[in-house]
């Protein structure tokens, strides 16, 4: 067991999850829960700890235990807001508790069991004395369901890591690829008229012609070459629906058609697949329709649109994430969770969690060799982390944190076997 | 009594109408924000000298404005109702001036047609009356309502606080036709529940997509059959529109998160009735095309949600189901309307239903629902964006009313 695994206690992670979890932090709202991980950071001895504003009023908490400048930096990144909580959801909200073997609360599984997870590693470390040599830096972003805000941000403004995890629930498989996920809206335009006037006045009803569009979306089969590891991409379906009279959808008055109907589009993309092939495999559904009936006139916007009220929806085209099966950090990580659990973990595609954008997207389409690795699994609320899967992960994530900040470049080789070539540009033109 | 035309006539300037209408139309005043506008009506009452003006608070900050000219109570109460709210303003309307202007004989500006150019006739008809100098038998009420649009909101609270009048003309548009009949009005949702499941999940857990579903639904009510004895005048009825749909997470309806199957989507639909259908047969026939859906796809599941649940945010559509009106085209009142229109204007107004107007909804229909003899004469057309009225039209609706109360109140 590395040094650094021996200081992970497994009752400090999970308090550390259940404070965290009390803390409502819906997209938009994660102010308290940044400024709540980064004062437990700080009292944790992180060397730095700062909060990053994104927007105002919406920072990231970054923490940093520094090393000399001798050997990689890593990254845990985990995001601090949480899903929706859908309808049926009948347990107490903002009080999760232990129950049973596990940790149960809003925003557990996706992602604060495992921001826990990162930032107890990282303390860890401290305790250890690790000498290390390069930074490990604790990221708890913001917005990651927005389209991974928090972390475009962060790359954007700071020093990109060498290496990076993000611990997104894949109940502790190495999840080495990941779909592209795009949000984009389709609006459909009509023509009002007073419900009186209809057999003077021809209008066109924008909700009918948004329900075809509606259907046609379901039904599209996207252009692609199967992905070997992924037969479940590329996925697409209809979101959201948003339609009444004008651009600001009022729905006060039904009396008269809707004119304006916005279908909210989400789409997975397989790690080979383009943007530009989605969006002709769009325009061309749509552009059937409009062919068969001139008054279906549509628009298509693509990320940032969907993030403006109401949708509030992704501000960026999430990256895929495909990490070559041979990069020596998946090596590395299988090897101390083996060591840890007497048994190997899984490795490449997982499903569904395989289905999902990431963080990770962003840092590997810069260059970040990267993948996930969390405690926690896919559930229908994201509710929940397994006691022992939390206190594994927590111990592995120190443990190659550990392996990888307390060397200098030589010592891990880095530059002939870590480095990644630059991806290729996958998101291309949008039009 | 005869009414003393020359005395009534002489009282009315039209340049005080098209001042109040400008005044009024100045202020935007669209379903919920009609407190302005309420008040600065109230003003002009008081200055035109009405014996009693008070501001009646249906919700909170909402308030009609009653301006009522006193009889000696021998005479029948009569009413001139007209909305201060005004129609919402559509995609191609372009920017909004809130400066009423005079063109090619037409003041325009937004909510003038309906119904800010009758609402000031109106007002300076019952003046007229007052100003003959005649002492009054029974009362004019005018009342400037909010809500109209939501359903006549704020009328049938004026007639629940027990301010029903025998005789009411409401100069919804009509372009100086006296319409007798029209339309019911039933604004309702349709909700359709779904299942959720992240979009990673969806070949693995059980979901329905409730837009899916929802489109099921769009297809169904286009083509509901109701049942009801066709009214040869009003081919247009009944009819039914979905005017807007709302669909995502949860019956908050959260947008936000596509990633999501969505679970809830609900649609809005307007119908209109024709006369003699009833609220109650209407829904069973929406029932009907909807179970038809259910029959053949057990996932479809929906509910429909009756006034006033279409009154809630984020809907704000109708609290109250409008019921029609079906007043006597021989009734003393209808009459009454046609003979000064006559014998002002030469020509023979239509009398009984009025197109496209009868296919309306209007607050002469919950006059009606408390026995109110009522009927539909105003001065504006039916536009596309309901901001216009001729000014022609507007000094003949002035008169007309004047002379139609004066017969009943003097």
């Amino acid at each position: 067991m590395s040094a650094a695994a021996k200081h992970v206690v497994l009752d400090e992670v999970t308090s550390l999850v259940c404070d965290l979890a009390d803390i409502p932090s819906f997209s938009g709202e994660e102010r308290a829960a940044a400024e709540f991980a980064a004062t437990r950071m700080k009292a944790l001895g992180y060397d730095e700890v700062f909060l990053q504003d994104v927007e105002p009023g919406r920072p990231n908490a970054i923490g940093i235990i520094r090393g000399d400048g001798a050997g990689p930096s890593l990254m845990f990144n985990g995001h601090l807001d949480v899903d929706p909580i859908p309808m049926g959801y009948d347990r107490p909200l903002w009080q999760s508790a232990i129950e049973g073997d596990e940790v149960v609360g809003v925003g557990v599984g996706n992602m604060k069991g495992a921001d826990g997870a990162m930032i107890m590693a990282g303390a860890a470390l401290k305790r250890a004395g690790v000498r290390m040599r390069g930074d490990l830096i604790v990221a708890c972003v913001i917005g990651e369901l927005q389209g991974g805000i928090g972390t475009v941000h962060l790359l954007d403004n700071n020093p990109l890591p060498d290496v990076a995890i993000v611990p997104e629930p894949t109940n502790l498989q190495i999840r080495t690829m990941h779909a592209g996920v795009l949000e984009l809206l389709v609006t459909v335009r009509g023509k009002s008229v007073w419900i009186g006037q209809l057999t003077q006045r021809k209008g066109v009803n924008a909700v009918e012609k948004a329900m075809l569009a509606a259907r046609a979306i379901q039904s599209l089969r996207l252009t692609h070459e199967p992905h070997p590891s992924l037969p479940g991409l590329p996925r697409i379906h209809v979101g959201a629906v948003l339609g009444g009279l004008t651009d600001d959808y009022h729905l006060w008055r039904p009396a008269f058609i809707a004119d304006c109907c916005t279908l909210a589009v989400d789409v997975r993309l397989h790690p080979r697949m383009t943007v530009d092939g989605v969006m002709r495999d769009l325009r061309g559904c749509l552009d059937a329709i409009a062919a068969s009936d001139p008054d279906f006139q549509y628009e298509i916007e693509l990320p940032p649109a969907p993030y403006r009220k109401p949708w509030s929806a992704m501000a960026h085209y999430m990256p895929p994430l495909e990490l070559p099966l041979d990069h020596p950090l998946i090596a590395m990580t299988a090897r101390h969770h083996k060591a840890l659990s007497g048994a190997a973990p899984q490795i490449g595609m997982h499903i569904p969690g395989s289905h999902a954008g990431a963080d990770s997207g962003h840092l590997f389409s810069r260059g970040v060799p990267c993948f996930n690795y969390g405690p926690s699994q896919h559930s229908r609320f994201y509710n929940k982390v397994p006691l022992a899967k939390l206190d594994l992960g927590t111990r592995v994530l120190a443990s190659v944190a550990e392996e990888i900040c307390g060397q200098t470049w030589d010592e891990i080789d880095f530059d002939s076997k870590w480095r990644l070539g630059a991806p290729e540009p996958l998101l291309g033109k949008a039009h | 009594m005869a009414v003393d035309e020359s005395a009534i006539l002489g009282q009315i300037d039209d340049a005080e109408a098209i001042a109040l209408c400008k005044a009024l139309a100045r202020i935007p005043s669209f379903p919920g924000d009609e407190r302005a506008c309420a008040l600065e009506l109230e003003k002009q009452l008081r200055a035109l000298d009405f014996d009693e003006v008070h501001l009646q608070e249906v919700e909170p900050g909402r308030p009609n404005v009653i301006g009522i000219m006193k009889g000696d109570g021998s005479g029948p109460t009569f009413m001139l109702n007209g909305h201060l709210d005004t129609d919402p303003l559509p995609a191609d309307y372009g920017e909004p001036h809130w400066e009423p202007v005079e063109r090619d004989g037409k003041i325009v500006g937004v909510g003038v047609g309906n119904m800010k150019a009758a609402d000031a006739s109106m007002v300076m008809a019952a003046a007229a009356v007052k100003r003959s100098g005649k002492t009054l038998r029974g009362d004019i009420v005018v009342a400037g309502v909010i809500g109209e649009l939501q359903g006549g909101i704020g009328t049938r609270y004026l007639l629940e606080q027990g301010l029903v009048p025998d005789i009411a003309i409401v100069p919804e548009p009509t372009a100086c036709n006296v319409r007798t009949i029209h339309a019911g009005v039933l604004e309702a949702l349709v909700h359709i529940h779904g299942k959720t499941a992240w979009i990673g999940n969806f070949d693995i857990l059980d979901n329905v997509n409730a837009i899916v579903q929802a489109a099921k639904a769009v297809d169904a009510l286009n083509a509901v059959q109701f049942r009801h004895t066709p009214h040869p005048g009003l081919p247009g009825l009944p009819a039914i529109v979905v005017g807007g749909i709302i669909g995502g997470l949860t019956p908050e309806y959260m947008v936000w998160r596509p990633a999501m199957v969505p679970d809830f989507c609900t649609i809005e639909i307007d119908v209109r009735l024709a006369p003699g259908m009833t609220l109650e047969s209407t829904v069973e026939d929406l029932k009907a095309a909807l179970d038809a859906v259910a029959a053949t796809d057990p996932d479809f599941k929906y509910e429909i949600a009756l006034p006033p649940a279409p009154y809630a945010a984020p809907f704000h559509a109708m609290g109250l189901f409008m019921p029609p009106n079906d007043l006597a085209a021989d009734h003393p009142l209808a009459q009454s309307c046609k003979r000064w229109h006559e014998r002002l204007t030469g020509k023979t107004p239509q009398v009984g239903v009025f197109i496209p107007g009868s296919y309306a909804g209007a607050d002469s229909g919950h006059l009606a629902s408390y026995g109110v003899k009522c009927l539909n004469y105003g001065p504006s057309g039916h536009s596309r964006f309901y901001d216009e009225c001729d000014i022609d039209m507007l000094a003949l609706s002035t008169r007309v009313m004047a002379l139609t109360a004066a017969e009943f109140v003097l």
